[in-house]
Formats: C-alpha cells, sequence, structure tokens
C-alpha cells in the first residue's frame, strides 16, 4: 500500500484486536479509508466484517477491543454510535431499522423531526423528504406507511433516511441484498453523486459483480486479518475469490450428471387470488413439473410471484387459491404445512431469521422441529437419538458449529442456512422447495450448498429452486421456468437457457 | 438467582432468630407457596408459549366456590365430596380450553381474553361464595388442608426419589456412551445426583423434626414433576417452546399451533382447578376473596425463574425457585411484624430488585458494561 501520493485516511483501524468469550474475531486488522473513494470490504462470513464496522461506528466502544481507531490521523474514542455520529459516520445496516407502522417521511426523519418546541411540523417533513427521494430518484409516496412497501422499496427508504444526514463516512452492509438489478444500479448512482462530493464510502457485500462495478479498492479479510488491500483495477474476480477463501474455487457450480425419474410433483393450473387487491391475481394458471432426481430453478424479478407459488404449494398461502397438485401421480389436498409435510414436501424459507429458524432456541431444537414425532415414544422425547440423528445431519452438512446446544442465533448466515436445511434432512423428503437458499451468504457456504443439492438430487430428491441470482440459476438447475406478473412466461433446459433469454422472459 | 435466595434466607434467620431455621417454619414455607407455585407451573408453560393468563386466581376463586358450594349440606347442595371435586376439575378445564379458543381461533390477544376472565369469573365467584360455605368436617378433601406426610413414609418417599434420580441419571450416561456421545465427566455426574438428593433430604428431614411432609407440598411437587416432564421431555413441551420462539417458523414446520396454545391454556386451567382444591382444603370453605392477586404472584414467580415474557424461554424448576423468592419474602415480611402496607412495599420492591440484580448479572445495559470496565480498569 503505497503512501506518498495519497491523501491521508479518513478513518482507520490500526492493529485491531477484538475477542468474544472462546473465539478472537480480529486479529490484527488494518484497515483505511480516504476520503472520496468508494472502498469495498469482502471476506466470508465468520472473516470479521461485522465486528470491525461495529467497532468503527462505536457500536463496540473503546475499551472492549485493543487497537487504534484513528479519525484524520488523530487517535479517537467512540462509547456509542452517537459518537460516530456526531464525528460523520453513519452505517446502513443489514437488518433494516424501519417503523413498520409510521410513514416513509416519518421514518426518514426519524429521530431528527423538524418543528419548534417539541411540536412536529408535518408540513415541512414530508416536503423535504419529498425532495429527498426525488433528488435520489426514488419514487415512493411519503405518506405510505413502511409496512405496506415491498422489501426493495423498504431498503431504498432505509438508504434515503441515511444519505439525507450530511455525512463524511457512509458505510453499508450488504445494502443490495433484496434490491432487484434497476435498483441496484439506482442505488450506485447515489453512491457515484456521494463520492463526487468528497464522502469516503465502505461497501461490505458478497456480489463480487457488484463490488467491481462500483468499488475504487478492495480489502479483503480472512479468519480475522487483513489478506490484502489493492485497486480495484489491479485484481481480478479470481483473484478475489481465492484470498477471500484461500483455496481455488474453480467451479462454483459443480454440475453433477444424474438422470431424472419419475414425475414427483406436478402443479396444474394454479391460481391465486390477491388478498389485498380483489380482482388481481398473484398467480395465474401456473403449471409445471419436477422429476426425481432434478432440480427446476425458478427465475423472475422480485415481485413474480416466485415466493407466493413455493408458499401455496406447500399450505402456506397468503390468500384464496385454486388448482391442482399431484404428488407421484396422486392428488393431494394441501390447507396448511403439516399437510405438505405429510405429503413429503420440505420448505427453506426465503427469510431464514423469521421463518425458518427459532433463533432463541439451539441448534439441536430447531433441527428436530419438523420431525420430532420420529423420536418419540408416546409423546415422550428420546433425547439420545435426536441427538444422535442431528449429530449425524449435521456432520453430512458440514455444519461448523462448537456443539449443537449452542444457540442459532449466534452460527454465521451460511451455518444457519444448513440448520435450515437440517430440519428437513432428518427424516427422508421427497420434494424440497428451496426460497434464495444462498442469499446472504459467502462463496464458500455457497458452494457447500449446491454441493449439498447435487448430492440429494442424486439420492432421488426433487428439488425446486426459487432464486434470483442468475448465475445460480443457470449453473445449478436442470430445468428453469420463468415467472412474471403470476405467469410462467418461458421455460428452458439449461442447455438451452442464457441470461437474455431468461431476462427477455421476466421482464 | 439462588445466591439472592440464600442471601435472604440468612437475612431472616438474623432477624427473625432460631425459629426460622425450624421445621415449622420450613413446612410453613412451603405450605404457604403451595397454591401460587401450582400456578406458577402452569403459567410457565402459558408464558413460553408466549401467551399470559391474568384469570388464574379469579379462576381459582371460582372452582373452590363452585367445590364448595357443591359439598356444603348448609350453603350448598350437599354433594358427595368426589363427585364435587370432579366437577370442579372439569370446570377448570373447560374454562381454560374455552379461553385458549377464544385466543387461538379468534385472535384476540391473550391479555385481553384473560383479563375480561379475570372479572368474570371473579364476578361468578362472588355470587357462589357469598354465603361463605364451609366444608364439613369429616369431608376427605381436609386431608390436603390439614394433614402430613407421616414422617417414616415421607423419609421412605424421599430416599426413593433419590434413588430414582441417581438410577435415571446413571442410565442417561449410559445410553449416551452406547450412542458415542460424550457423558460428561464422573464429577459432573455426581454433582447431578448429590446436590438435588441432598436438598430432598435436607427438606425432608427439617420438617419431619416438626410433623412431616405437608399434604400440599406433596401436591406442588408432584404438580412441578409432571410439568417439568412435559415441558423438557415431551413433544408437546417442545412445541410451546416452538411456539413461542417464532410462532411463524413453528408454523411452517408443520406445529398446529392452535391445537397446542388451546392445550396450553387447558392445562393452566387443570391447575387452577388443582391450586383451587387446596386452597379449599386450606381454607375449610370459599370465600369471596379466594386467590386475590394470585395470578400476579404466579407470573412474579415466573418471572424470577428466569422465565422471558417475550416467549420462549423458561424452566419449571425455575418458577419453583421464584416461587421460593416471594414466599420468603411474603413469610419474612410477616414474622418481622411490619404493617401491612409497608409489607406490600417491599414485597414489590423486593421483586424489582431481585429481577433487576438477575438482569445486570446475566444481560447487562451498555452503561453498566462502560461503568463495569471503567472500574475494573481502576483497580
Amino acid at each position: 500500500m503505497s503512501s506518498g501520493t495519497h491523501p491521508a485516511p479518513i478513518l482507520s483501524a490500526v492493529d485491531i484486536v477484538k475477542d468474544f468469550p472462546g473465539v478472537r474475531a480480529l486479529d490484527g486488522v488494518t484497515f483505511d479509508l480516504l476520503p472520496g473513494e468508494i472502498h469495498a470490504l469482502v471476506g466470508e462470513n465468520g472473516a470479521g466484517k461485522s465486528t470491525l464496522i461495529k467497532i468503527l461506528s462505536g457500536v463496540y466502544p473503546a475499551g472492549s477491543f485493543d487497537g487504534e481507531v484513528r479519525w484524520r490521523g488523530s487517535p479517537v474514542h467512540f462509547h456509542s454510535s452517537k459518537d460516530s455520529e456526531k464525528a460523520g459516520i453513519s452505517v446502513i445496516h443489514q437488518e433494516l431499522a424501519l417503523v413498520k407502522h409510521m410513514t416513509v417521511g416519518e421514518n426518514i426523519f426519524l429521530g431528527d423531526e423538524p418543528g419548534r418546541l417539541g411540536i412536529v411540523d408535518f408540513d415541512t417533513l414530508y416536503s423535504e423528504a419529498e425532495k429527498v427521494l426525488r433528488r435520489l430518484g426514488v419514487a415512493v409516496d411519503v405518506r405510505t406507511e413502511v409496512v405496506h412497501l415491498g422489501v426493495a422499496k423498504q431498503q431504498l427508504v432505509e438508504i434515503a433516511k441515511t444519505v439525507r444526514k450530511k455525512c463524511r463516512v457512509l458505510i453499508l452492509d450488504e445494502p443490495t441484498a433484496a434490491l432487484a438489478d434497476q435498483e441496484v444500479g439506482l442505488l450506485m448512482d447515489i453512491m457515484r453523486d456521494l463520492r463526487a462530493c468528497g464522502t469516503a464510502l465502505v461497501y461490505i457485500s458478497h456480489k463480487l459483480d457488484e463490488v467491481f462495478r462500483i468499488a475504487d479498492r478492495i480489502t479483503v479479510l480472512r479468519d480475522g486479518k487483513t489478506v490484502a488491500t489493492d485497486l480495484a483495477a489491479n485484481w481480478n474476480r479470481e483473484a478475489v475469490v481465492k484470498a477471500m477463501v484461500g483455496r481455488e474455487i474453480t467451479d462454483m457450480f459443480p454440475i453433477v450428471d444424474h438422470t431424472p425419474g419419475k414425475v414427483a410433483l406436478e402443479v396444474k393450473n394454479l391460481s391465486l387470488e390477491n388478498p389485498d387487491v380483489p380482482g388481481r391475481m398473484l398467480l395465474e394458471d401456473v403449471s409445471f413439473y419436477v422429476r426425481e432426481g432434478e432440480i427446476l430453478g425458478i427465475a423472475g424479478l422480485m415481485g413474480a410471484g416466485r415466493t407466493e407459488l413455493v408458499s401455496t404449494i406447500f399450505g402456506a398461502s397468503p390468500g384464496d387459491w385454486k388448482g391442482e397438485i399431484r404428488v407421484y401421480g396422486k392428488a393431494v389436498k394441501i390447507r396448511k404445512p403439516a399437510d405438505a409435510i405429510k405429503a413429503g414436501m420440505a420448505l427453506v424459507p426465503e427469510d431464514r431469521k423469521h421463518q425458518g429458524l427459532t433463533l432463541i432456541l439451539s441448534v439441536l431444537e430447531n433441527m428436530s422441529l419438523v420431525h420430532l414425532g420420529d423420536f418419540c415414544t408416546a409423546g415422550v422425547v428420546d433425547a439420545q437419538s435426536e441427538y444422535h440423528a442431528c449429530s449425524k445431519t449435521a456432520d453430512e452438512l458440514g455444519i461448523r458449529t462448537p456443539s449443537l446446544h449452542v444457540i442459532v442465533e449466534t452460527l454465521s448466515g451460511g451455518n444457519q442456512q444448513k440448520v435450515v436445511l437440517g430440519k428437513w434432512l432428518t427424516h427422508a423428503s421427497k420434494i424440497l422447495f428451496l426460497d434464495e437458499p444462498t442469499r446472504g451468504i459467502d462463496v464458500g457456504a455457497k458452494a457447500e450448498i449446491h454441493r449439498l443439492m447435487g448430492e440429494l438430487t442424486r439420492k432421488g430428491m426433487a428439488i425446486v429452486m426459487v432464486s434470483s441470482e442468475l448465475p445460480e440459476v443457470l449453473g445449478v438447475s436442470d430445468r428453469i421456468i420463468v415467472l412474471r406478473s403470476g405467469k410462467v412466461t418461458g421455460e428452458f433446459l439449461r442447455s438451452s437457457a442464457s441470461p437474455e433469454k431468461i431476462m427477455e422472459c421476466a421482464m | 438467582m439462588i445466591f439472592i435466595l440464600i442471601a435472604m434466607w440468612l437475612f431472616f434467620r438474623w432477624r427473625v432468630g432460631a425459629f426460622y431455621f425450624s421445621g415449622e417454619s420450613i413446612a410453613k414455607l412451603s405450605r404457604d407457596m403451595a397454591t401460587w407455585t401450582i400456578l406458577a407451573a402452569g403459567m410457565t408453560l402459558v408464558i413460553v408459549s408466549g401467551n399470559i393468563d391474568l384469570s388464574v386466581g379469579s379462576l381459582l376463586a371460582l372452582v373452590v366456590g363452585a367445590c364448595a358450594y357443591m359439598i356444603a349440606p348448609e350453603e350448598g347442595l350437599g354433594w358427595s365430596a368426589c363427585l364435587a371435586v370432579a366437577l370442579a376439575l372439569c370446570i377448570g378445564i373447560a374454562i381454560g380450553l374455552w379461553q385458549g379458543f377464544l385466543v387461538s381461533y379468534f385472535r384476540i390477544p391473550a391479555f385481553i381474553v384473560t383479563l375480561a376472565g379475570m372479572f368474570i369469573f371473579r364476578g361468578l365467584t362472588q355470587k357462589l361464595s357469598a354465603r361463605d360455605p364451609r366444608l364439613p368436617d369429616n369431608c376427605f378433601v381436609n386431608v390436603l388442608g390439614f394433614n402430613y406426610l407421616p414422617p417414616r413414609v415421607g423419609t421412605i418417599l424421599a430416599l426413593s426419589l433419590c434413588i430414582i434420580l441417581a438410577l435415571l441419571i446413571l442410565n442417561g450416561r449410559r445410553r449416551r456412551k452406547r450412542l458415542g456421545l460424550d457423558p460428561g465427566s464422573p464429577l459432573q455426574t455426581a454433582l447431578k445426583i448429590i446436590l438435588p438428593s441432598l436438598i430432598i433430604l435436607a427438606f425432608v428431614y427439617k420438617v419431619n423434626q416438626y410433623r412431616g411432609v405437608p399434604a400440599q407440598t406433596l401436591v406442588m411437587l408432584i404438580v412441578m414433576i409432571v410439568l417439568y416432564f412435559i415441558a423438557r421431555h415431551t413433544r408437546f413441551g417442545r412445541h410451546v417452546y416452538a411456539i413461542g420462539g417464532n410462532a411463524e417458523a413453528a408454523r411452517l414446520s408443520g406445529i398446529n399451533v392452535e391445537k397446542t396454545t388451546i392445550l396450553v391454556f387447558g392445562i393452566m386451567g387443570f391447575l387452577s382447578g388443582i391450586a383451587g382444591i387446596v386452597w379449599m382444603a386450606q381454607n375449610q370453605g370459599a370465600t369471596q376473596k379466594a386467590g386475590e392477586w394470585y395470578e400476579l404472584y404466579a407470573i412474579a414467580a415466573c418471572v424470577i425463574g428466569g422465565t422471558s415474557m417475550m416467549g420462549g424461554r423458561g424452566s419449571v424448576f425455575g418458577s419453583l425457585l421464584g416461587g421460593l423468592v416471594m414466599a420468603t419474602v411474603i413469610q419474612g415480611m410477616d414474622y418481622t411484624g411490619l404493617p401491612n402496607w409497608m409489607q406490600l412495599v417491599i414485597r414489590g420492591g423486593v421483586l424489582a430488585v431481585a429481577v433487576g440484580i438477575d438482569v445486570a448479572t446475566k444481560n447487562p445495559a451498555p452503561w453498566m458494561q462502560r461503568l463495569r470496565r471503567s472500574l475494573l480498569r481502576r483497580y
């Protein structure tokens, strides 16, 4: 890292060491941020990115770690995130910090409402909020409650809220997890504008394509250490991945050769009415089939109805629906998830924290939950056989945890996702639905999950995978269907599919 | 929390004198806490499932009133005690199931359903118990109120309990070894057997010096053991914890949330009935004020014992510990003869302080952490 011709860093971390009970999260990390640059921070889950950010923003206060944080070259001690905010550091977290039942305008000015003597001036609030959104190019009505917006728009409101406060340093933690391509482009424009004004940005992301699109410099963390920092121009994707993982990942999507068998699941003429807007359909006449040993990818933009399709088949439909579902040729009536489970289906939902796991329970308790009956006699749980089966499944899935009794909240995203998978695999299911299985997961764990999917198909499972990542859909699926506005607009074999063809059907 | 309890015991020993650790005093402590600790056992499951039940005190009173009314020859119907007790328990179960039904199928918040129940049942109690129905002296139910387990029986029971505990733990150890799992160090196993056994034997020894194990305490302990078993070792219990931890994930895992919730409230109703029978025995009849405030004692016992109001976390024996803390405070206040108003103030204060200390040691607020760090650095 040459220092001679560069301007002085505005924010830096020097030799940071941070320990948690039982684990050293950061082991001498050095990181510096120059004004007017977009600096990407990449690394596997557990590499220490979130910890470093929490230290830089004061969430972990001075005194709870060794090493120095410097602001404009001089050491600084943040005792809370308020201190760092006062210095001019803003953070956009992965978890949205919006109040769901307040309006967009109220959220944008949360904690900073305009007005005198404690009385809020709503006219100013809404007009200023509108100005902010217009400047950023976001089209949202400032008076709608946040809860009515989709996740993508919510993320944009969060970004608007943070960007409104003039800040010198902006840290974005996985900001595009829920955004579609168009919105990602919007975010990148916003970031470039900020950079032109002299703001320094730290951009944390697993999506290397985006990183290479926007970043000036890239720092790679691995196992709590800084592995490398360099100009993005001096690097390519393979080199970054190698630095992150420490080994060559040549095959991101290992292609397993398998021949599909009988038709395991057949869906005919599935239609779902929108419960909020009568007369509008969320799904219209959707039909498809999946065979044993086959992976069917469902592609499409956000809002196309993919998650609704999978939820409906699994018995968790948001509204009234009609259509036919056949498992191995036999028609089944599915009214609730328990019916679907009895028919041999399994679902790894989109939101693993709120739908897939019970965060305060242990890994063991989460994994045994669905098929607890297998370990029971007359309603009494046999703890030993439960532990035995779950630990076997955990080993097969490669779940990294010191013990099965650890609270699942402490696991990294990739391991949490494996626990959700493990819930279903302690008992042989026939049809597995995966909704965004590798969202927010690092490259190494992603490859592992794809490998697991390949193994499951080899054993004869039928897999339906919903994914927003085109490379994943194209690399992993045997067949692909594309949804647009609730209708099936395209069907491809892997060999005849291409990103352009899929995008065309999706838009 | 256990240290706070011991500290309290030592404090009262100092204030009250040697009598405090006598068999009679210990027996009285265990008797007085029996009714609402039985409620606390059921309340643990309710709170863990993510709900709350504010009606248990009034439901207890209703059961007491109905049962006494059925039995009392002069003020009531004069029916057979067996029939009355059975019917009263059925009333408890039915009302519990009904409240659970309202919560799960009508989606009325549990707080509101049981708050309404609290008023409704209290009103019905006032009518049923208006004439203070008395139980006749020869009623078999009185056994629960005034009898004690003969010391020899008590000792045999305690010893068998300890032996069963030892066998269960050793058996578990053997099975773990057979499955290739780590059975834990011999020291751990020994402690797991010895500590609870010592407590059981010490308790029984002390109360035997007085008159033996009180019947109410026996009922309370049986209820505790059964509820512990249900919560920790049955599929139903697991489902309760799962629902409280994340109802949506539970539903997507195939758990029938509605059925489980109804059952939880049904169990609570049943336990309200049992606690009611014990109360009725202790008081030889019914009064309009039966069980007043008991729901709050039950909830306090659960919270002191570590049950989280957010659901998904809590233990039955923790609630027993919480009940001990509450009972210690109440009884200790009684012995020191403070005026009634002061006792109430202190009771509330101790609840807040006890839980506050507990939280501060396990999950301190950021300013506390900073304070601790700066103090540690100074010294």
